[in-house]
């Protein structure tokens, strides 16, 4: 009868002890899960994942084509042009985080005029063309100054990364220009899904934003670019 | 004047062993041993103004078509370098170099080398100050890359603070989208002044 009640004991604490552990690792802050895919899903036009910066705790979202080829990408190019006309019609304006893919390299003076004309905040820009060797070259330039790039100034401006208001002056400006091939808004949208789906990782982290505060945990939305496969 | 012919062919030779030591550079198989990863490394540190990191990749024929495939089947996997100017393991090192440039065949422009093909890039903060960017992400292009041509892009820095903070060091390693972990390709030991100190695989920086 004890040797009973006591294999019963033991077998209780090795249940209680089961739970506490799954528990444990359910409830773990995401931090723990550093360097690692936390989650992953795909929607018509693309696949997502997100992983957790070692050491800084900002959450990297990283978005890719589905597979498909030129037509995948011409479906991804088509969903961010419905999705910004969806974000023109909102009532109230708000800054998106954009992409813009040119169709060809562009000067970076002409590039600067229309940042100035729609107020257009630059994070970074990649520019691309020949080098004087006939290559192909292409140059990331971390300033943001297309006044004075730290690249080759020879080159031309490919993608643009930053942040703009969803106003006719703003991303309708950008729309209409037929310099550009892709105004990649998929941050806006990765944003909702978060909310959704993934609360507790909003939960005190915000999308990067032009003006971060020291020590404030981000989410940072990086998708790609069709770039290297255009005219230059 | 037999001497003297000697001599001048002794200095010929000199002269000929000196130009194919000049063109010769120092190259190491990296770290790491993903079937997709790139074999040989090949970098250069130059300490100016700035800090230039080169940085040239060769796959193996092999290599290629394993990055290739493994981009192309099921779960199409998207491979990317990531180039810590800190030490990825502990978290150290940080704040000392601040990427603010990363180019491919412009400037210099690449005589025999070809451009890396990306589809993507990141430039992140890695550790410590959130203004410091340390992290560079290259997400590559798969399908442009073959086997046995080197590949090359710079990282150029802003250097913070020199002639304080001890040695610091550059890692870089290779990843996809689908892993818990990375390949860690090599790195390089910096000194307070970003004197390059020595490279892990050794022999494989400039």
């Amino acid at each position: 009868m004890k040797d009973k009640k006591l294999w019963i004991g033991i077998a209780l604490s090795g249940l209680i002890l089961v739970v506490a552990l799954a528990g444990l690792m359910f409830t773990k802050p995401i931090e723990l899960y550093a360097g690692k895919r936390i989650f992953h899903g795909e929607t018509a036009t693309y696949r997502y994942s997100g992983e957790v910066l070692e050491h800084t705790g900002d959450v990297l979202v990283n978005v890719y084509y589905l597979r498909g080829g030129e037509k995948a990408i011409q479906a991804y190019r088509e969903a961010n042009t419905r999705r910004n006309y969806a974000l023109l019609a909102r009532k109230e304006p708000k800054l998106v985080y954009v992409q813009v893919t040119f169709v060809r390299p562009i000067p970076p003076a002409e590039v600067s005029a229309l940042v100035k004309e729609t107020g257009f905040q630059v994070e970074d820009f990649l520019m691309a063309g020949r080098n004087s060797q006939g290559g192909k070259a292409w140059c990331i330039d971390g300033t943001g100054n297309l006044d004075k790039p730290f690249c080759d100034p020879n080159l031309g401006v490919m993608i643009l990364k930053g942040w703009v208001e969803t106003t006719e002056r703003g991303l309708g400006r950008w729309m209409a220009d037929e310099r550009v091939y892709m105004i990649d808004t998929v941050a806006a949208e990765i944003m909702e899904i978060l909310a959704q789906k993934h609360p507790d990782i909003v939960a005190g982290r915000e999308l990067i934003s032009p003006k971060v505060e020291e020590g404030k945990k981000v989410i940072i939305i990086g998708s790609e670019s069709p770039f290297w496969a255009l005219d230059w | 004047m037999h001497k003297f012919k000697i001599l001048s062919a002794f200095m010929l030779l000199m002269i000929a062993v000196l130009l194919i030591a000049s063109v010769v550079y120092a190259y190491a198989a990296y770290h790491g041993n993903w079937a997709e990863q790139p074999y040989l490394g090949n970098w250069w540190w130059y300490n100016g103004t700035y800090l230039d990191w080169d940085v040239d990749d060769l796959w193996t024929p092999a290599g290629a078509n394993a990055l290739r495939s493994g981009h192309n089947n099921f779960p199409w996997k998207e491979y990317r370098f990531e180039q810590e100017a800190y030490n990825p393991g502990q978290g150290t090192s940080c704040d000392r170099l601040h990427a603010i440039r990363v180019d491919a065949c412009a400037n210099p422009p690449c005589s025999g080398p070809w451009t890396l093909p990306i589809t993507r890039y990141d430039i992140l903060n890695g550790c410590g100050n959130s203004n410091v960017k340390e992290l560079v992400h290259l997400e590559l292009n798969e399908n442009y890359i073959s086997g046995n041509v080197w590949y090359r892009h710079r990282v150029t820095y802003v250097k913070l603070n020199p002639g304080s903070g001890g040695d610091g060091e550059v890692n870089y390693s290779f990843s996809h989208n689908w892993t818990w972990s990375d390949s860690w390709l090599g790195k390089v030991v910096y000194d307070q002044w970003f004197n390059k100190k020595y490279s892990d695989p050794s022999g494989l920086v400039n």
